[in-house]
């Protein structure tokens, strides 16, 4: 579910050109990445969409990284490449952690300020912790701690193409991006469609996007039916089905209670 | 911008919903479930939670 809040900071950086998606992640970091060519390719595009090649298990699961010491960035750009970037879709925490450092380089300020002045200030968001990890960046893949009518206003914002209260703080191009199939994200974690840190339901009827989060936390959203549903659990140590579970019963009653 | 229905008629099935707030207490797969906040219209039509504030460590595997 953090990813997603991440995006709609990417999204308000690419909105006013701060930040430009096909930009090679390596030229942002300055970080040593071998003489790897093809490394130097992976954009923050391919970040978004967990398609850069990076490895993303394990020795290179970012809570294994992080049991290394030294430079996280550098360890996770000098990983060998799975594949070429844009090539394969991978769900990779640790491409998380690279967006959480291009921010500060391309916006001068981390993506928590970032994010408090562009999109929780203006969401009215002041209830909300944004832990940091052990290098100062905010954990961009998760641990937001946030209230559900919180989460719901990302959705409504995604819903209403990044307008809010008559202001646009994200381009509607990058929404609609987003929450568009960009990568197959099958089969690992939801088993749909990815977009810019959105799930991306596109065969459903009517297709939906969400934001996921470990446990049970979403942000569902059916653009059909105006609707934004959010759920929170505390399911940490459940198995996979449990998300499937809670998708299947906001399918079943909440997106029934508005068709009928 | 969004905000509570407040009696407001929303069109929606609120038995149903009701309904599926009970399912999600009923259901053994389900029991970790804590809030169920729907919006409609803009309308927080639906809200029920019984969420407590937890702080994870960053170590836990996260989404």
């Amino acid at each position: 579910m953090t990813k997603s809040f991440t995006s709609a900071v990417v999204g308000a950086l690419v909105s006013d050109g701060t930040l430009d998606l096909d930009t090679p992640v390596a030229s942002l970091l300055h970080a040593a990445v071998t003489s790897d060519v093809a490394k130097r390719e992976v954009t923050v595009r391919h970040l978004l969409t967990m398609t850069s090649g990076l490895p993303a298990d394990g020795r290179w699961e970012l809570c294994e990284v992080a049991l290394h010491g030294g430079s996280w960035i550098e360890m996770m750009l000098g990983a060998p490449l799975r594949s070429a970037p844009g090539a394969e879709y991978a769900y990779n925490n640790g491409a998380l952690k690279l967006l959480s450092a291009v921010v500060p380089q391309v916006a001068g300020d981390s993506l928590g300020t970032v994010a408090a002045q562009r999109l929780l200030g203006p969401l009215g968001v002041d209830r909300y912790e944004w832990p940091a990890d052990p290098e100062g960046h905010e954990i961009a893949s998760g641990h937001l701690l946030i209230t559900p009518c919180d989460m719901a206003k990302l959705g409504l914002l995604f819903l209403r193409e990044g307008k809010w209260e008559g202001a646009q703080l994200i381009d509607a191009g990058y929404v609609d991006a987003a929450t568009a199939r960009q990568a197959p994200g099958r089969p690992f974690p939801e088993g749909v469609s990815y977009g810019y840190l959105w799930w991306v339901d596109d065969l459903a009827c009517p297709p939906t996007f969400f934001a996921g989060g470990h446990g049970g936390q979403y942000i569902y959203v059916v653009p059909a039916f105006d609707l934004v549903v959010v759920t929170t659990a505390d399911a940490y140590t459940e198995s996979r089905p449990f998300g499937r579970a809670l998708r299947n019963l906001i399918e079943s009653y909440v997106v029934r209670a508005v068709r009928s | 911008m969004i905000r509570e229905a407040g009696g407001v008629d929303s069109g929606l099935d609120l038995d149903l919903l009701a309904a599926a707030d009970t399912r999600i207490q009923g259901l053994p797969e389900l029991r970790n479930t804590e809030s169920l906040v729907v919006v409609h219209g803009g309308e927080v039509v639906f809200s029920a939670t019984t969420a407590v504030v937890r702080r994870t460590t960053w170590r836990t595997r996260t989404r």
